[in-house]
């Protein structure tokens, strides 16, 4: 193949083989092995299956919802009016993506227990532990994903297509779902398969919040603790194949049939169009207000008013609450570092199809991005287990596997985005296959390096199913707080760690959307 | 077949004017070519038209009522985009029973009449395609089986052969008069293209700057022009500096000139056709100058002339034996000089000797 790399050829094919084989070795085979481990182990038994089928019915109730107000809301984010008002409520949304899902669940749960119970006056809270707090839970932080796939789809819309379907008679909604849907269907088949798995597969928050409801990634921690790996097992692997099936599903759903224009009703549609968009938009509104954007800012509402200054002291005192924090931001930034090693050659192989193997790897890190992290702990866990690494190390492989997709997307994205022929030119100007990388290459894909490196440091930073998975002693900011909260220990210092927290993501977040601009505008 | 009115139609995006109060009426069944230069205001005097665009001020009256207030799809007229917009998800069958089938017409009666439109534009057979399996040349019939089915009789096409090549181009433009005028439909066609636009043309509304300069027929506006700019843009024309000597006379370049119009001013420009310029000494309306290229054209010559200051372009069916550096005379007959004011502003494109 002609990668027009000169003398420099051989550097930069070691360089990918090198990352072929680190992401194969301990991305890829963990997982793999994990599925003939439990096939070896007898399958699944009674309380596995429950569990699995528990998982997916709420991740089946919750991406319905998602889609149900997801669709609307996308909508007035990509073509509403007032682009303040719409870039302000686009940063509240994302605020769930990147906010731990440990300080989720303990702000959901004060939210619809206390905040909602003392509102309309109902002792003891409005909704407790269990499957409907679960699914409100998850609606949580799974709404952004959809939100962010579908307004990406509606963008890229030529709206050309609209005009021409108006000047041939159709009214509004007519257009919006004879033209408009079909079009940006993928984003929609997207949004809701990240829904479904980030559902199928969240473990700290759902344990925070399920009560006596297991799932299956609950599961898989219950059994690891109590020391049955072959069960555990069992269930990571069913989780994978499920995830890896919804996965092939949404693929052929995307892609593979068509819509044809069925009898409409014109009278109908005409009136829905014009009169139902400030009843659809005030509905919308209210649903985002109470579903997603209340329960995710309680904590800090609550927690700005009632934490004393005694809170900040007994915080900086508490070494166990100290050293976790440290812990979790040493591993995500060595998580990072590396990540960013391996996925840039990484991200050059799957943009430029070296070795033909862009697509393979394309899918593959595709599957890591959906298997649930607590099944990809435990396959860490069990591969690398024999070996007797120490606890930190399987830390950093456990996150390293999770994150990694989080790292090559943008980046792969990214080079395709480069014009080869800007390479050329500066390579026929006289620049070297360093100097061309460094000055014209580099300065193109940086905000998509900038958006991988602030998904996976905040992933890392956030995780609980895995780290669970692989870890007893060494304990991240997430487990802490899942632990507390399970202890009943929700004090003043916790309320303000999770404030501490929150406000991190939201500097984060902030960063990520002047990444994502200058990426717009290039 | 409606006919068309335009009262005072003004559209701006924030700063930029792009409209200023145009005004013109379309005859029923006549086919108007809008014409003008990249920018100056076309494909958004269309779609203010139709409703697309609001407009900043203006009527719209087709058939004598007045559409202004109404929503582009309960209007009644038919726009052919520029680069077709045909929907990629639908078939080609699809695409062209659209806009029937969204206004709740029997399904029976659309299979028969895209039947018919795909006859019409002879794509018989393929009604199963998907847009992107089609040629250019294709999905522009497809495009004009489209808007021909939604049975309007308004059409507003916007320039709908500039994606095609020359030939094919051609080719279609005859076809889309004889078919309009066939099916009895009152038609604006946008074009960038002087060629198009007196080939097709029963009128040509000429704009520039968002202004109308000029609407008349095509042998009108070429013989009249109304001002400088309509000459340089329909047609060619030499621009030459003169002073008026008296109501019939100039002085251009040192040589009187004899017009047959008036002269407006005591400061003029006269704009020249270059077939209208004959080589031979007269007493008066003659230049001096070289010859500086000879250019065959088949069933013309194009002769470049150089004066001090500029070039002037001579265009004849003869082929007299003139050489490059000859020095020669131009006689240019009084009835074939236009006039215009010199305070009037100029396109910058314009070179005046």
């Amino acid at each position: 193949m002609s990668l027009g790399l000169g003398s420099d050829f051989g550097r930069v094919e070691t360089l990918c083989v090198g990352a072929l084989a680190f992401f194969l070795i301990f991305i890829f085979l963990p997982p793999v092995y994990v599925l003939t481990y439990a096939f070896g182990a007898g399958g699944l038994d009674d309380h596995g299956t429950r569990a699995l089928i528990n998982s997916f019915t709420v991740a089946f109730v919750v991406t319905v919802v998602d889609l149900l107000i997801g669709l609307p809301v996308s909508w007035i984010l990509a073509r509403g009016r007032g682009l303040r008002f719409r870039q302000a409520l686009d940063t509240l949304i994302d605020m769930p993506l990147v906010v731990p899902t440990a300080v989720l669940g303990i702000s959901t749960y004060y939210f619809w227990g206390d905040g909602v119970g003392s509102l309309l006056g109902v002792e003891g809270g409005l909704i407790g532990k269990g499957p409907i707090l679960l699914a409100l839970l998850h609606i949580v932080f799974t709404f952004p994903y959809v939100v962010r796939s579908i307004v990406a789809a509606i963008s890229q819309l030529d709206r050309n297509h609209e005009q021409a379907a108006t000047m041939l008679g159709a009214p509004p909604f007519t257009v919006f779902r004879t033209i408009s849907l079909p079009l940006f269907r993928a984003g929609v088949v997207s949004g809701a398969v990240l829904a479904f798995t980030r559902s199928l597969s969240e473990t700290g928050a759902t344990l925070m919040v399920a009560g006596l409801y297991s799932t299956a990634p609950t599961t898989v921690v219950a059994l690891k603790k109590a020391g049955d790996i072959s069960s555990a097992a069992a269930v990571s692997a069913a989780l994978i194949a499920s995830a890896v099936i919804v996965l092939l599903a949404a693929r052929l759903l995307s892609g593979g049939f068509r819509v044809p224009v069925v009898h409409v009703w014109p009278q109908a549609e005409r009136t829905l169009g014009r009169g139902g968009m400030g009843v659809r938009d005030v509905i919308s509104a209210f649903a985002v207000a109470s579903l997603v954007l209340a329960p995710t800012f309680y904590i800090v509402l609550k927690g700005v008013g009632s934490v004393h200054q005694a809170a900040f002291v007994s915080l900086i005192s508490d070494w166990t609450l100290l050293s976790s924090i440290i812990v979790s931001f040493v591993l995500g930034f060595a998580v990072t570092a590396i990540n960013l090693a391996v996925a840039l050659p990484l991200a050059l192989l799957v943009s430029r199809n070296i070795f033909r193997a862009g697509p393979a790897v394309e899918l593959l890190s595709e599957v890591i991005l959906i298997v649930p992290t607590s099944a990809l702990g435990l396959s860490i866990a069990l591969f690398w287990g024999h070996l007797k690494l120490a606890e930190p190390l399987m830390l950093v492989f456990a996150h390293l596997s999770f994150t990694f997709p989080l790292m090559l997307k943008p980046i792969a994205a990214a080079f395709s985005a480069v014009d080869p022929g800007l390479e050329e030119v500066a390579r026929t100007l006289g620049a070297r296959r360093l100097t061309v990388f460094k000055t014209v290459v580099y300065p193109l894909i940086r905000p998509a390096i900038v958006a991988g490196v602030i998904m996976t440091f905040m992933r890392s930073l956030s995780e609980t199913g895995a780290t669970l998975s692989v870890s007893d002693k060494v304990k991240t900011v997430p487990v802490l707080l899942v632990d507390a909260f399970m202890g009943g220990k929700v004090d003043d210092k916790t309320t303000l760690a999770c404030i501490l927290l929150f406000t991190a993501s939201f500097i984060l977040i902030m960063a990520l959307k002047a990444a994502d601009k200058k990426n717009a505008k290039r | 077949m409606p006919n068309v009115e335009v009262q005072g139609l003004s559209k701006g995006f924030g700063e930029n004017k792009v409209l200023k109060d145009i005004s013109f009426k379309v005859g029923a069944g006549e086919y108007v070519i809008v014409l003008g230069p990249s920018g100056c205001g076309k494909t958004t005097l269309l779609k203010t038209m139709a409703g697309l665009y609001e407009p900043g001020a203006g009527r719209v009256l087709v058939g004598g009522e007045d559409v202004t207030d109404l929503q582009p799809e309960e209007r009644r007229i038919g726009f052919f985009f520029q680069h077709y917009h045909l929907f990629p998800h639908l078939t080609v069958a699809e695409n062209v029973g659209y806009s029937m089938r969204v206004r709740g017409m029997d399904e029976g009666m659309i299979q028969e009449e895209v039947e018919e439109k795909l006859r019409l534009v002879g794509l018989t057979g393929w009604g199963g395609h998907l847009p992107h399996e089609l040629s250019g040349g294709m999905q522009q019939r497809t495009a004009l089986a489209r808007v021909l089915a939604s049975g309007y009789k308004l059409l507003l096409l916007d320039e709908p052969l500039n994606a095609l090549d020359a030939k094919i181009a051609s080719m279609l433009r005859t076809e889309l008069k004889s078919m309009a005028k066939r099916l009895g439909m009152t038609v604006l066609h946008v074009t960038p293209n002087q060629a198009e636009a007196m080939e097709l043309s029963d009128k040509i509304l000429l704009l520039n700057d968002g202004r109308v300069v000029q609407y008349d027929t095509d042998v009108e506006c070429y013989l009249r022009p109304k001002t400088t700019f309509a000459a340089h843009f329909i047609g060619e024309s030499n621009f030459l500096k003169a002073e008026k000597v008296d109501s019939h006379t100039v002085r251009c370049k040192g040589a009187l000139f004899q017009v047959k119009v008036e002269v407006p001013e005591d400061r003029v420009i006269l704009a020249i056709r270059p077939e209208k310029i004959r080589f031979g000494h007269h007493e008066r309306n003659t230049l001096e100058g070289v010859v500086e290229a000879v250019s065959f054209l088949g069933a013309t010559t194009r002769y470049e002339i150089s004066r001090k200051g500029g070039t002037i372009v001579v265009e004849t069916s003869k082929q007299p034996q003139i050489k490059p550096e000859d020095r020669i005379s131009l006689y240019i007959p009084p009835e074939d000089i236009l006039v215009f004011p010199a305070s009037e502003p100029l396109d910058d494109d314009i070179t005046v000797l």
